[in-house]
């Protein structure tokens, strides 16, 4: 009889990278299908080759590479389809590629895989898009299909050519901005479908309460604080989204808790100031890409406290 | 009723329903095999010397083996019969164990016992000899000699004896058995214990899991001065003795100290019976319950005798129901994977655990995703993912300068990882490499 | 005589490839990335800082002697400056656009980490002659360092090469090259191949001698 000899533990939870990242898609679902049902087939289509070019590139490289094949983790399906909720439907259908070529390649892969990338992938790749063809990233659709079927203030624009959809808003009401009836990127728009992916996301514990509800939280605060409307400072833009998909990603936010409501808050606090005074109207990638930078110094500065630790004495 | 508990933590039993349904509502039942093979080094500290030869005659409890060192322990015969064999054989240990083989005349006629007359008002040294004549040691898996852990040093003292009845491992239902069938036995051993060490309290803590053993122990309690009943939170590792004492008394052991630096003792509460039995009745520690689960075809708490082979004592359950691929002395958690199937029981062994070969399939292991999932479980509030970056580096000081060395080895952080990466072995490993590099500083 | 020849091309091309001053000793890294726009602004850019450690390094070499150990710094410095002095009204007067597109850069040569870093390891160590030849040979090896990401840069920034259209008009220009961080993610790609590079050589070279 052969017997296998090895330390314990002998048992394991049942999580693994493969089913949070299975986790993590299953609640992007309802925000995925609200966008394509919202902007129509061709939304659909930018998220395919999102989705398709990224585990492509990660199967070449790995290959390429001879390294240890991992597309089975589904983490680059993850970014893939975070990359294209975060494009407008009617970007070029090259731009998804090359967006997942940078977010796969460059910052993923380049830095040693899964794991050690130092910012969010989709979100940096997100943001070079945005630098490189900053007229393709800013012009957002229309709506084709709106829930309800009523008709938005927006009607008779054909598409709203702004850094984001912020600034013609106004004559939007909040029901509108909660259900999606909104131009913007696929993904972020139906708010509605982003919180039944959090409360998803949380009833899994695949992630924590912390950096989310810090992050609106502090948008929230700080609108107020500068005198804006701070409901309808999450509900526009990509806050939302940010927070609940982007600025979890356990890679690039602190490892403690403590760590984590530091990062949201910052994270809200550069948002509200982005919008507020700087060049940008929106500024979730950006607060969140500098926020990712920053993550391994405020590691160093929140530890738990350790078990009977006795203090060095001279 | 609000529960004691610690911080940190995992719930292998809720989520993986690694469940003690199997065994726990099952009467203790007593087994005993035709040969014993007697291991001689399972406790901590030099194996003990043999005192008997080849053709002896033995009765039951003579003394076998003498104790050797301070924290040594005597062995005794667990059978009546003939010595059939004194001789290594591979255990637990690297190294082959000395053991002795007795051949059981099926008569258990025990040796002239000793009863202690009035434990009441005997001294401690009389006790502590009593108990280190009986052979004990700590019967929930750490094997320290009893003896030793209740003679406190000078200077040292004790207010609150605790006796361990958490029983946190998955699969093991033995304490619990034994807390539900021998509740007096358990109270009595304590406040001999107490006695022992000068103590004014003494709290049998046992996990909310296990209402009949609440029920049992509580009513047994009950008219006992200066003894109480905690019942704590079911979570892994409620059963450490660090976690026990900072979840009851709201202390917490020094980094490198001992419970006995916050005035405290731990025993488990099959160590509280088996000192009862050897203070009243003037029993050596020769027999013990153990859980027999996994794959056997009828999972149950056996009273074995110490040196019963594990093939024995799973064909007392009905053998194995699946091939086995791994077989564990303990639970899940902690347990150690025995290299065959011919290893006798210990007195620390309270459970074995036949694993069928997919459950012993190791997972495959994959880059850390820094999902902070092992923080958050860490009992003692280490970051087992920065521990193993530097020891995968060689790092070893740093890794020491991230207190590798309070790490209680309990698994919750391997249990836990999603990307199954092996925390627990890389920090046993690199313990006793510091523990090699200190002794020889 | 030959042997000589020999060693002075050995410090030429050194300063090209073993110690290319851009992609082995990353040192000048602040015009590496700030003036890289274009391929013209990196050959300009070269050109004048590959005068400037020429220049620097003959008279470093020839007063070398003179200079006490102290204050070698300040005077190295004094002389560097001189020849940026020169190029810069040089360049003013015969090449504004030039000029113009690299700005501010033209007087921060003085501070330029390699001209300082060769005055310092080599010139004040090594004769005149050589010290020329390694001036010559750094100040190529920056140059077509700065070239080759200029080229890059230009070339998928803005679908240009010197200014002529060279991708065709159903090109649409990544802008983010021709911006700041397109400077460090085209240098750190390059230097990342250009090591990796270096080091298969490395081994293939161990195996050769071993074999």
């Amino acid at each position: 009889m052969k017997l296998r000899v090895s330390h314990g533990p002998h048992l394991f939870a049942r999580e693994t990278t493969q089913t949070l990242m299975l986790d993590v898609i299953i609640a992007l679902m309802p925000t995925t299908l609200a966008g394509i049902y919202i902007f129509g087939t061709r939304a659909a289509l930018v998220i395919a080759i999102s989705v398709i070019s990224s585990v492509l590139f990660e199967l070449i490289w790995q290959k390429l590479m001879k390294k240890r094949v991992t597309i089975t983790d589904l983490s680059a399906v993850v970014t893939g389809l975070l990359l294209g909720l975060n494009l407008p439907c009617n970007v070029p259908l090259w731009m998804p590629v090359i967006g997942s070529a940078v977010a796969i390649l460059l910052v993923k892969q380049l830095f040693g895989g899964i794991g050690h990338n130092f910012m969010n992938p989709a979100l940096f790749a997100r943001a070079v898009l945005l630098a490189s063809w900053p007229l393709h990233m800013t012009t957002y659709n229309l709506p084709q299909r709106l829930f309800f079927g009523s008709e938005t203030a927006l009607s008779g624009v054909d598409t709203v050519a702004s850094a984001t959809p912020l600034l013609s808003i106004g004559k939007l009401t909040n029901t509108d901005l909660l259900i999606g009836n909104i131009p913007g990127s696929i993904g972020e728009v139906c708010k509605v479908a982003i919180i039944i992916g959090f409360i998803y996301l949380m009833l899994t514990k695949t992630i924590t309460w912390h950096v989310p509800v810090t992050f609106v939280g502090t948008v929230i605060i700080m609108s107020y604080l500068i005198g804006v409307d701070g409901i309808r400072a999450v509900l526009t833009g990509g806050v939302l989204f940010g927070a609940v998909f982007m600025a979890t990603d356990y890679v690039t936010n602190p490892m403690y808790r403590l760590g984590q409501c530091i990062f949201g808050v910052m994270c809200g606090i550069i948002v509200v100031v982005i919008r507020k005074y700087g060049g940008y109207p929106e500024g979730v990638t950006y607060a969140i890409l500098f926020m990712n930078c920053v993550s391994p110094l405020i590691d160093r500065y929140s530890k738990k406290k350790i078990y009977g630790e006795v203090k060095k004495s001279v | 009723m609000s529960l004691f508990t610690f911080r940190g933590g995992v719930h292998p039993l809720k989520e993986r329903g690694a469940g003690k349904d199997a065994t726990c509502s099952k009467a203790i039942r007593e087994f005993v095999p035709e040969v014993v093979y007697i291991p001689l080094d399972t406790h901590i500290g030099s194996a003990s010397t043999p005192c008997v030869k080849k053709g002896d005659t033995v009765l039951m409890g003579q003394k076998i083996a003498d104790a050797v060192g301070g924290i040594g322990i005597s062995v005794h015969a667990s059978v009546s019969g003939t010595v059939k064999e004194v001789g290594n054989m591979q255990m637990l240990r690297s190294m082959p164990s000395p053991y002795i083989a007795i051949e059981n005349d099926g008569n258990d006629t025990w040796v002239e016992l000793k009863p202690m007359q009035n434990y009441e008002n005997a001294s401690k040294e009389e006790i502590i000899s009593a108990i280190k004549e009986a052979g004990i040691c700590g019967m929930g898996g750490a094997s320290f000699p009893t003896h030793a852990k209740l003679n406190l040093p000078e200077g040292k003292t004790v207010d609150t004896v605790l006796v361990n009845g958490a029983e946190c491992e998955t699969f093991l239902t033995a304490d619990d058995r034994l807390m539900v069938e021998e509740p007096e036995g358990i109270v009595k051993g304590l406040l001999i214990a107490m006695r022992a060490v000068d103590a004014k309290k003494g709290i049998i803590c046992i996990e909310d899991n296990k209402p009949k053993a609440i029920e049992a122990i509580k009513k047994a309690v009950s008219g006992v001065q200066n003894m109480e009943v905690a019942v704590l939170k079911t979570k892994y590792p409620q059963g450490g003795e660090k976690q026990l004492i900072d979840a009851v008394l709201k202390r917490q052991v020094p980094s490198g100290g001992l419970p006995m630096d916050v005035h405290a003792v731990v025993i488990n509460v099959g160590t509280a019976k088996a000192i009862s039995d050897a203070v009243l009745e003037g029993k050596p520690l020769v027999s013990r319950v153990t859980t027999v689960t996994g794959a056997v075809k009828e999972p149950d708490n056996l009273l074995v005798r110490v040196g019963t082979r594990v093939i024995d004592a799973v064909n007392a359950c009905g053998g194995y129901a699946e091939t086995p691929g791994k077989i564990l002395f303990g639970g899940s958690m902690t347990g150690n994977a025995i290299p065959n199937d011919e290893v006798p029981i210990t007195k620390a062994n309270n459970g074995i655990v036949v694993l069928n070969e997919k459950e012993a399939e190791l997972p495959e292991e994959f880059a850390c995703i820094r999902c902070s999932r092992c923080i958050d479980v860490c009992p003692i509030g280490l970051a087992p993912y920065e521990l193993k970056v530097r020891l995968s580096k060689g790092d070893l000081d740093g890794a020491q300068e991230k207190n590798l060395e309070d790490c209680i080895l309990c698994g919750a952080c391997s249990y836990i990882c999603p990307a199954r990466r092996v925390l627990t072995p890389a920090f046993k490993e690199g313990k006793d490499m510091l523990a090699m590099r200190r002794k020889k500083a | 005589m030959s042997k000589n020849d020999n060693n002075l091309r050995g410090v030429f091309i050194n300063g090209i490839f073993n110690e290319n001053p851009t992609f082995r000793l990353v040192l000048g890294t602040c015009p590496t990335l700030a003036v890289t726009t274009s391929a013209m602004n990196g050959i300009g850019m070269g050109a004048a800082a590959t005068f400037v450690l020429i220049g620097s390094n003959v008279v470093i070499s020839l007063i070398r002697s003179f200079i006490p150990n102290k204050v070698r710094i300040p005077a190295f410095i004094v002389v560097i400056c001189t020849f940026v002095t020169m190029v810069q009204m040089l360049m003013q007067a015969y090449l504004p656009a030039l000029y113009d597109s690299l700005g501010i850069f033209i007087p921060l040569i003085v501070v330029n980490c390699i001209i300082l870093a060769r005055a310092e390891a080599f010139a004040a160590k090594n004769n005149v002659i050589r010290s020329a030849a390694d001036g010559l040979g750094m100040g190529l090896g920056f140059t077509l360092s700065i070239t080759l990401i200029g080229i890059i840069r230009e070339l998928f920034g803005t679908g240009m090469l010197f200014g002529n259209q060279l991708l065709g008009s159903g090109y649409e220009p990544m802008l983010l090259l021709v911006l700041a961080p397109g400077g460090f993610i085209v240098y750190g790609l390059l230097l990342g191949i250009i090591n990796a590079i270096g080091e298969r050589r490395k081994k293939n070279n161990k195996g050769v001698t071993s074999a």
